[in-house]
């Protein structure tokens, strides 16, 4: 259901990068695309924004090899759902997330 | 004209207070008749004050009292707070012993020549519906008539308790007026400070309005049908959608909850309703009461545009043998059709069951909790379980069933954080007056352990209802029979454990193990087995990636994540079509993938399934 409108404006993504966020941050105004990760060390699912998308990278913590970033996102950026090394994606048709939103535009590819 | 004082007891110790509708309804009738009315909401008053206890209730009672020094004294109850209405009634007398003093409302107006019979203080009480006779006593101490001429009340006369005849239903055509409107321009009510009780964070500003009263149907639990003598009415729809209007417009309520007994028992009418409030064109949301063997296909699209958010449903039971024994005759399965029908237009669904029926068996009960699994998978918004209430006049609570005295449930309920000794002491000793904290016998379980079926199901079903499915997909008929030897085993769960303070997460951690328990009763079934594992860990992991959000502001904590993975044995999209719709779980699922969450730069959520 709604959840009244009171949407964070600077949520962006939250993931992970290899070693430190200094090689998102060397990308940010250029033309290109940043591939955060799910999970710490893991490749198969990705985040892709586009470097021109990103509006500042707060640090986190580190996770063994990877630093913990968020990143903000420019009003209406768009969030690419990138998954390698799998097939057949389908929706999980689970409305107790969907009782948290009316909607969602994520979109999905595969490598 | 009589100057007249409606009362309305404490009702519950927290949360948000509502105007009482139907003391407002009250209100504004005897005031468009010319009477002096004034209004002491002591559920407002007393959450305004700070301080919700008995002595701030009673001192601003005598306060009030002498203030207005009324001629009349009415008050309404809830059943949960009638002890205090009765209390009330003695303050009133003792402050202004010429005051008449007249009780109303769903518990007296059920048991009218009981209540004074109960109350020395207590002059009359109103039998069902209330505006006809209030104003003829109103009238009667302005010293016109008699209370022998009074339609509906129950009396003290010459030392005994009169029951006079009944009238004839209104006409609810005759409330051609706003009643809001009516209360607010008349200083009878003042909505901001209803306002002010809500939270910052609520995402709606929520408030009771009345629609009309009565249903036609004859279910054997139910006290509303009877109460209003099973007469669908509908006030004007004309009016409904102007009320809407004024309590938008001027105290900014933006979501309407509806009350009528069964409004969509006429579907010209409701539809009717729903054009009205369309009219308006206002940013408003509105639920109501409905049938889920109702059909309302052709009339969704109108009521979604005019704002409907969803329906509230009484399903009360899976068996099909027990629909017919209170009455009710849902067919088979229709309520999950409904669900999924609404679902399609946007329209949500509360779907409510009784649990603990006189005859029902531990076998239909475990179906019944399925059945909520099944339909809040299907996507009803709430799904919930109440254990069977005896309330007058429902032909079960008339009836001779066994009972006894329910502690649990009358301190749920009470309007203070707790009850004495001695209250509950007067409340125990008559049976009859108060026979909805009476339990009634069940097949299904003693009291004790229907009392822990409705904690621990209700919070499962709310919180994993994937998991609740697949745990009935596994043990069937005997799930309630397995939770018993759970309970048997580790003993209750007290109430206090789930307060609201406690996270979801939190909350799942209590009911994980008990889920993890049962399912290990039968392990033998390996693919039903398997699918409850999978659906426990799924359950585990969107709980913990929907409990690390954003900020309010935007900014990431330490445990926010926009995306997380789990490994599953299972496929699990195929396993959510599967016990969303009823099929018991089997080999062909065992097939291994991965459950995907992610977090749209929205906030939005999602869940996806990869093959590996």
């Amino acid at each position: 259901m709604s959840n009244g409108g009171k949407q964070p404006e600077l949520a962006g993504i939250v993931g992970y990068v290899q070693g430190d966020s200094s090689k998102i941050r060397g990308m940010m105004g250029n033309t290109g695309f940043a591939d955060v990760r799910f999970e710490p060390g893991n490749d198969s699912v990705l985040f892709r924004v586009r470097t021109e998308d990103i509006v500042d990278v707060v640090d986190g913590s580190q996770s063994g090899g990877d630093q913990r970033v968020h990143l903000l996102l420019r009003p209406g950026a768009s969030v690419e759902t990138v998954i390698k090394q799998f097939r057949d994606v389908a929706a999980i048709e689970d409305p107790t997330l969907s009782r948290l939103s009316i909607r969602t535009d994520v979109s999905v590819s595969f490598v | 004209m009589a100057r007249v004082l409606l009362v309305n007891p404490p009702i519950v110790p927290t949360g948000e207070v509502m105007p009482p509708t139907g003391l407002c309804a009250v209100a504004a009738w005897l005031t468009k008749l010319g009477h002096d009315v004034a209004l002491l909401d002591l559920a407002l008053e007393l959450r305004v004050a700070a301080t919700h206890d008995r002595a701030t209730m009673r001192s601003l009672t005598a306060r009030v009292v002498e203030e207005v020094t009324p001629d009349l004294v009415g008050v309404t109850s809830m059943y949960n707070n009638s002890i205090f209405a009765e209390e009330l009634v003695g303050i009133a007398k003792s402050v202004r012993p010429s005051v008449f003093t007249v009780a109303a409302g769903p518990h007296f107006g059920a048991n009218a020549a009981h209540a004074v019979g109960r109350s020395r203080q207590l002059d009359a009480a109103i039998s069902g519906e209330g505006e006809i006779a209030i104003d003829l006593i109103a009238q009667y101490i302005d010293a016109h008539g008699t209370l022998e001429m009074v339609p509906n009340i129950a009396y003290r006369f010459d030392g005994e308790v009169r029951q006079n005849s009944a009238n004839p239903l209104i006409d609810l055509a005759d409330y051609d007026f706003n009643i809001w409107e009516t209360c607010v321009r008349s200083e009878v009510l003042d909505l901001t400070r209803y306002v002010r009780t809500i939270s910052e964070s609520s995402f709606n500003r929520a408030i009771y309005l009345e629609a009309g009263r009565g249903c036609p149907f004859d279910c054997t639990f139910c006290a509303p049908a009877q109460f209003w003598a099973r007469k669908y009415r509908l006030k004007s729809p004309k009016i409904i959608a102007d009320e809407i209007r004024f309590l938008h417009e001027t105290a900014g309520y933006d979501y309407f909850l509806l009350v009528h007994d069964l409004l969509t028992a006429n579907r010209t009418r409701a539809l009717e309703l729903a054009l009205e409030i369309e009219r308006l064109q206002l940013p408003i949301q509105w639920m109501a009461n409905s049938r889920v063997d109702i059909d309302l296909s052709q009339h969704l699209p109108a009521f979604r545009r005019s704002g409907l958010r969803k329906f509230f449903f009484g399903v009360e039971t899976a068996s099909d043998r027990m629909q017919a024994k209170i009455g009710k005759y849902l067919p088979h399965d229709s309520a999950r059709r409904t669900v999924t029908q609404l679902r399609e237009h946007d329209i949500s669904a509360t779907c409510s069951f009784v649990i603990g029926l006189p005859d029902e068996t531990t076998a239909e009960l475990s179906r019944t909790l399925g059945y909520g699994a099944q339909l809040a998978l299907t996507g009803a918004e709430t799904v919930q379980f109440h254990r069977l209430r005896l309330f007058p006049p429902a032909p079960l609570a008339m009836s001779n069933l066994n009972r006894e005295f329910d502690s649990e449930t009358l301190e749920l309920e009470f309007p203070f954080p707790s009850a004495t000794r001695a209250e509950q002491d007067a409340i125990q000793a008559d049976s009859l007056f108060f026979s909805g904290y009476f339990a009634p016998a069940s097949k299904a379980g003693t009291s004790q352990q229907l009392s822990q079926i409705e904690l621990i199901f209700q919070q499962l079903v709310s919180l994993a209802p994937f998991s609740l499915a697949a745990l009935h997909g596994l043990l069937g008929d005997e799930l309630v029979d397995s939770f018993y030897g759970w309970l048997l085993k580790h003993g209750i769960v007290t109430r206090s454990v789930f307060t609201s303070s406690r996270s979801a997460i939190e909350v799942w951690h209590i009911l994980r193990p008990i889920v993890e328990w049962i399912a290990d009763t039968k392990q033998a079934d390996e693919a039903a087995y398997l699918v409850v594992r999978d659906a426990i860990a799924y359950d585990s992991a969107r709980l913990n990636f929907l409990s690390s959000p954003f900020r309010s502001d935007g900014r990431a904590t330490d445990t926010t994540t926009s995306g997380a993975i789990i490994g599953l044995n299972i496929d699990i999209a195929r396993a959510f079509d599967m016990l969303s719709s009823g099929q018991r779980p089997d080999l062909t699922l065992l097939e291994p993938s991965m459950a995907i969450f992610v977090r749209a730069t929205d906030g939005t959520a999602v869940a996806m399934r990869a093959k590996v």
